[in-house]
């Protein structure tokens, strides 16, 4: 259970967001909504453990990132929106600098397990600067989750990808909710928030829950009008 | 810090500056062609064969006797010496040191009391030459001079002409003369003479006496791997936001980044400095073989320069600007492009100061 109380976050003494709660239970897919410079990718860092928060508490599992930072890091998948993949190297090479796997074990682990979904394992030899923007996203996914974690954090996931990326990533998110995984998604992307169990909208330092948002979308709601309002 | 993480990033770091190796090679051969070039004709960009001036030099000796007077007459008269010094007797060493306090002299050769006699007697008594404080092309010239004149023309012929000179002068036995020259064959005089240390210079760095080519080729080694930065700058500052924050939420802190950065930095940069040092071997420059490893701490200290700049310059274009601006510059006035001497004086007393003037002195002792 990833459980949020409180939460306030601060950049350069200015409040950015204040009062986030909201619960993650095992399995459950949450959408975090907002213009650029709302917070979200703020959150996000704070809940990977990267930013402590100026109030409240981040709890996993009821303990904190303080309490056992190995542990923590160990549980939490962060995909940035940008992606952190190394030019020069190959998939593989890329891999190995974010798990102490060997070689044969990535490769078992991306052909057997539910991440042979992204399909890395058919270009592991392959440059990154050799990538199309899809296969660098189901790469900086699979570096992510190569480690096993329970809770997957995922800024912009859908950023200038093509339809088929998409679905393999979507494809690929059911499989990790059906295994019990929490997944936290900061997005614009309607597609998205389609498949979140709870969204939440952020705007001027607030946040309010969207109940019901996926079925509000498949009825034709734009949510960039919650955006404007 | 997570230690597993950073032993990955380190040896990931490492994987990608094998990947580099190619256009470190390239990059370090061309600059070093370059280089070869100017180290190889450095005597003939810097210097004009056919401009020459005398040096004042100041010398004390004691003239004791007819045999003194006879070989400060024999040194002067020799041609190299006439022309390339002027020298001035002094008295005293005292009046010596004032001249050259004064700067009337460029140099003062101070010969021990009883100096021919001391070679008779087979002891070792060096002639002291005291230069000025600072560093000039004149100083350069008198040792050189000292130096050539005692090993090539050797003190002892000139000495031993003295001696039959002297002997004609004074009616003595041919046969008596002959004797004495062979006794100082016998006392292997020409070895006494041209031994390090006859001369014993004051104030003279000893690392100027290396010769031109071989300053420029330690100077220009360090000027190569510098500009190395224009390869390694881009490197660094092609890391991403993102991928720092997946190594902080992995537990690995910026400092833990660059140390691992720094490692491959160094590897490279001693990769760059083999290839520079079997090139110069081959063009007849050769370093040392010490220095090999004597370069790994030198890299670090040139990498933690690179590294410093790649983090503190906001992009490669601004850098390889500071590298231009302020690298060659300040190898300029350390005497790295162009010999020291040549500089004028204010810029030479500038070299204290100077850190890349401490660097370029620490590679020239290191491969030479």
């Amino acid at each position: 259970m990833l459980s949020l109380s409180h939460v306030a976050l601060k950049y350069r003494k200015k409040t950015i967001l204040q009062d986030v709660s909201f619960d993650a239970a095992p399995g459950q897919t949450i959408g975090l909504l907002g213009m650029n410079g709302s917070g979200k990718s703020t959150l996000l860092l704070s809940i990977a453990g990267v930013k402590k928060p100026a109030e409240g508490t981040i709890l996993l599992d009821g303990k904190s990132y303080a309490d056992d930072p190995r542990s923590y890091n160990s549980s939490v998948g962060f995909v940035t929106q940008e992606n952190a993949l190394i030019d020069e190297l190959t998939a593989m090479d890329n891999l190995r600098l974010w798990t102490p796997m060997s070689k044969a074990e990535i490769f078992d682990t991306l052909q057997n397990t539910a991440l042979s979904a992204l399909g890395v394992h058919t270009y592991l030899e392959l440059p990154v600067n050799s990538m199309s923007g899809g296969m660098k996203k189901r790469l900086s996914l699979a570096t992510v989750l190569i480690n096993k974690p329970h809770v997957l954090l995922m800024d912009e996931p859908f950023a200038a990808l093509d339809l088929v990326a998409k679905k393999d990533i979507l494809n690929f998110l059911s499989l990790f909710r059906s295994g019990g995984g929490i997944t936290v998604i900061a997005s614009h992307d309607e597609k998205i928030f389609e498949f979140c169990d709870e969204s939440y909208l952020l705007k001027d330092g607030a946040v309010t829950h969207l109940p019901q948002l996926a079925e509000k979308i498949k009825n034709g709601t734009d949510i960039s009008e919650l955006l404007r309002r | 810090m997570n230690l597993k993480q950073l032993q990955r990033t380190i040896f990931t770091d490492l994987r990608r500056a094998v990947r580099q190796l190619p256009a470190t090679a390239v990059y370090t051969l061309i600059f070093l062609l370059v280089s070869l070039i100017v180290i190889k004709n450095g005597e003939k960009l810097f210097f004009n064969p056919n401009q020459t001036a005398q040096v004042p030099v100041g010398l004390h000796m004691q003239m004791d006797d007819a045999d003194d007077e006879a070989g400060f007459a024999l040194v002067e008269e020799m041609q190299s010496f006439r022309e390339t010094l002027q020298i001035k007797r002094f008295a005293t060493e005292d009046e010596g040191l004032k001249a050259l306090a004064d700067g009337e002299i460029t140099a003062l050769i101070l010969i021990p009391d009883d100096f021919v006699n001391g070679i008779y007697a087979n002891e070792n008594k060096p002639i002291r030459i005291v230069f000025k404080e600072n560093n000039t092309m004149e100083e350069h010239i008198v040792n050189d001079l000292l130096l050539n004149s005692a090993q090539l023309l050797g003190t002892a012929q000139a000495v031993e002409f003295t001696l039959r000179q002297v002997n004609e002068e004074l009616s003595v036995d041919p046969d008596e003369t002959d004797a004495f020259v062979k006794q100082i064959n016998a006392n292997d005089l020409t070895y006494v003479l041209t031994r390090e240390g006859l001369f014993d210079p004051e104030n003279y760095d000893n690392l100027s006496h290396l010769p031109l080519s071989k300053q420029l080729a330690a100077c220009y080694t360090l000027l190569v791997l510098s500009l190395l930065s224009f390869l390694l700058t881009p490197f660094y500052q092609g890391r991403k936001t993102a991928y720092v924050i997946r190594q902080r939420a992995a537990g690995l802190n910026r400092f833990g980044i660059r140390i691992s950065e720094l490692i491959s930095t160094i590897f490279l940069l001693y990769f760059a400095y083999v290839i520079i040092f079997t090139s110069l071997m081959i063009a007849g420059f050769g370093a040392k073989w010490t220095s090999l490893l004597w370069m790994i701490p030198i890299s670090a200290v040139i990498g933690l320069f690179i590294h410093v700049l790649a983090y503190t310059v906001k992009s490669s274009a601004y850098a390889n600007l500071v590298i231009l601006i302020g690298i060659v510059l300040l190898m300029y006035i350390s005497g790295g492009l162009v010999p020291m001497e040549l500089l004028p004086r204010f810029l030479q007393k500038l070299s204290s100061f100077n850190p890349v003037y401490g660097l370029i002195r620490l590679l020239q002792g290191i491969m030479y």
